[in-house]
């Protein structure tokens, strides 16, 4: 049931749909009003939140996850690298839900009851925080955030000024986020819930009154140490913004900009890209907004690395990494690894990311960042360092970063140089790399690979021509068991026998021989005419025992098998002449039809040349991968590095250090 | 054309291993390599001559 409230300051009325609203605030002049027994108290001054480039605004209404909404209440809050939105939104079943809003990250989330909520400051990154119906939230971030202002209808008391401490959860695969909020003095709030995609909040198109009001509210801003004016994009959010004139980095997140940092002078940080040049990646078009230039510090060696803010109205920013020669993309996540890679020493080692990942540890090291120019929506300044840890699975990567207690995952993809230069358009190639970054991914080229695959299919036709040929035993055409009686006194001759088979001849002998006897066999073939055309000899050696075989086969002495060329096809007999006596008996078959495999062997082999040359291929490969990480001296050395690095030091003390800010949580983001 | 590349050096190599399988059948069929070996054990050896063989 609705409830009228009216303003005790200046007498507006407003309905109240939703009975948990406990603060709101009036539209007509800004007065914080404390909503108690169906009356309305003011409590304390006016709540005024600045503009800024959300999506949403107060009274927005659109559709979010099948359901159409509208927001009825803001909170923001600032913390050390900016600040993040709070949306009560009023969904179309009566249901009211929070769509946070940080850096362009959405998730929304619902107020959840529990008991014992942790202090926020008490939690360890990627440690299990709170435990909701069987599922493990682990902390992310945490920190301290002060309340910039208020708006609209609350279902909690804000006020301006407050501290809150604030800790980030997420579940180890990222599907499920959370908020722990807990206001100084007062009990902590749990929010849980999802991240969102972009493409899941429709927002409906804003009034022109709400556009020119939004335009009106633009800022102008000059440079806090060379007082240059400083052109602020006026489609995104900024907190850190570069000075062209003197390479200041200007913090805007208060009502004033302050100088963080100062880039080294005479310097050519040897970006590949420029401020504001556009490149599609993915089908969606982004905007250098920022650049880095870091210096990464792995095992004792130091190397070079640039990075690039990709920005996208609509989309959440990437950085597009520049290491050494290698490119990746990668994009913040919510999924987290299961151990903390920063502890790993030795690459390889496999880590298992959020539930159905595994990445394998490359490296980890520090970074100081020695240059930034451009625009970013987070606090960056030169001098600033963090630790990181890469984990490869080619060509994905993961990127962990830390700056102390909070733990910044990313993930991505490797991009070669050439879909680099087609995205961005790049009129002056690349330099190609000349080594094989960990995350890159074996590719061997088409021409190998079909040649490989072409291969690979007549290996395996030969080998099983080969297992053919030698199981198939041909046709029987003659099998005699003669007894010395036969064999004795006279050659031995076949009945006629009609070869008719494409194939060898066959001839199997056996005997039942003493050990150390001896058995000669003349054979010959005899045509229709009864003319040799084929003769030959075999030869038997007796054994001691029948083997195991011999005794299952129910086969007596030794056996051997004879292979004649093929014959013309017509009628023929075999002639035997056994020399020896003390032969219990000789048993003779023979065979038509049978093939002689030895030289599908031969074309086997030569075709497995080529998948085997790709397997050894993909092993050096492998082994580049890893030879680098493993000693830390992965990429070209830059000599210039101490040098920069040295005047990094000097140059990223601003002149006013009064001016300069005490921020420890300059994240790369 | 550069694209065709890959395609037409499998394919070449497609056709040599082809051939060379088609080969490799027929000579498991014929039997080739095989001979049939003439057997002459020294004439005093008393082991059975060749000459004597098949009357």
């Amino acid at each position: 049931m609705a409830r009228s409230i009216s303003c005790p300051n200046c007498g507006s009325v407003f309905e109240l749909v939703n009975p948990g609203v406990v603060m709101l605030v009036c539209d007509h002049c800004s007065t914080r009003l404390y909503v108690s027994d169906e009356a309305a108290q003011a409590i304390g001054e006016q709540s005024i939140l600045p503009e800024d480039d959300s999506r949403l605004h107060l009274g927005a209404s659109g559709r979010v996850l099948k359901h159409s909404f509208m927001a009825v209440g803001h909170v923001r809050y600032k913390y050390d690298e900016g600040f993040w939105d709070e949306w009560y939104l009023e969904l179309n079943n009566g249901k009211y839900v929070w769509l946070m809003e940080d850096e362009r990250d959405l998730s929304l989330e619902i107020a959840t009851d529990k008991d014992d909520i942790p202090e926020p400051d008490k939690l360890v990154a990627s440690l299990p925080a709170v435990k909701v119906k069987g599922v493990a939230y682990l902390a992310q971030f945490t920190g301290e955030a002060v309340c910039e202002g208020a708006a609209g209808q609350l279902p909690f008391v804000v006020e301006p000024g407050h501290k809150y401490k604030w800790a980030d959860l997420a579940t180890l695969d990222g599907k499920r986020i959370g908020t722990i909020e807990r206001p100084q003095g007062q009990d902590g709030r749990l929010f849980l819930g999802l991240p969102l995609d972009h493409s899941k909040l429709k927002v409906d198109e804003a009034s022109d009154f709400e556009k020119a009001r939004s335009r009106s509210q633009a800022k102008e801003v000059e440079c806090p140490y060379c007082g240059a004016p400083l052109s602020l994009p006026k489609d995104r959010e900024v907190k850190t913004i570069v000075c062209d004139y003197c390479g200041t980095q200007a913090e805007l997140s208060g009502a004033q900009a302050k100088v963080m940092g100062i880039n080294p002078e005479k310097f050519d940080p040897g970006f590949c890209l420029e401020i504001g040049q556009a490149g599609v990646v993915d089908n969606v078009r982004w905007e250098v907004s920022g650049r880095l230039l870091l210096a990464n510090t792995n095992v004792g060696h130091e190397r070079m690395q640039r990075r690039y803010l990709l920005y996208n109205p609509k989309k959440e920013p990437r950085w597009l990494v520049q290491d050494d020669r290698h490119f990746y993309l990668v994009a913040a996540t919510e999924k987290q690894p299961v151990l903390d890679p920063l502890l790993l020493e030795k690459p390889r080692t496999p880590v298992q990311i959020g539930m159905d990942e595994v990445y394998r540890f490359a490296e980890a090291g520090e970074s100081k960042v020695c240059w930034v120019d451009g625009a970013f929506p987070w606090k960056v300044a030169v001098g600033k360092t963090f630790v990181w840890a890469n984990l490869v699975a080619p060509p994905k990567v993961f990127l962990v970063e830390s700056d102390g207690p909070s733990l910044r995952c990313y993930k991505g993809e490797y991009v070669y140089t050439h879909q680099v230069e087609d995205s961005f358009e790049l009129k002056n190639p690349l330099e190609e790399p000349d080594d094989v970054h960990p995350a890159q991914a074996f590719d061997s080229g088409p021409v190998a690979k079909g040649l490989a695959w072409v291969g690979a299919i007549f290996t395996l036709i030969n080998l099983v021509l080969w297992t053919v040929a030698w199981t198939d035993d041909g046709q029987l055409l003659w099998h005699k068991r003669l007894s010395p009686m036969e064999y004795a006194d006279d050659d031995i001759q076949s009945p006629p026998l009609t070869v008719s088979l494409p194939g060898a001849l066959s001839l199997r002998l056996s005997a039942a021989l003493h050990y150390d006897d001896n058995l000669e066999v003349l054979m010959g073939v005899l045509d229709k005419d009864g003319k040799i055309v084929m003769q030959d000899y075999m030869n038997l050696s007796g054994r001691k025992e029948p083997s195991l075989m011999d005794s299952m086969m129910e086969r007596h002495g030794p056996s051997k098998r004879h292979l004649l060329p093929r014959l013309a096809p017509g009628t023929y007999r075999i002639l035997l002449r056994v020399n020896n006596t003390e032969a219990r008996f000789v048993t003779i078959e023979a065979r038509q039809g049978v093939w002689y495999g030895d030289y599908f062997l031969f074309v086997a082999a030569l075709a497995a040349f080529f998948p085997l040359m790709l397997l050894l291929q993909w092993g050096w490969f492998d082994l580049q991968r890893w030879r680098g990480t493993a000693v830390g001296t992965y990429g070209a050395k830059d000599e210039r590095m101490v040098k920069i690095i040295e005047q990094v030091h000097s140059a990223s003390k601003p002149k006013d250090e009064s001016e300069n800010t005490h921020d420890h949580g300059g994240q790369m983001q | 054309m550069k694209k065709l590349y890959p395609l037409i050096l499998s394919l070449f190599l497609a056709l040599g291993l082809g051939i060379m399988t088609v080969l490799a059948l027929e000579a498991a069929l014929a039997g080739w390599g095989l001979k049939a070996h003439v057997y002459s054990p020294p004439p005093d050896s008393g082991r059975p001559q060749m000459k004597d063989f098949g009357r």
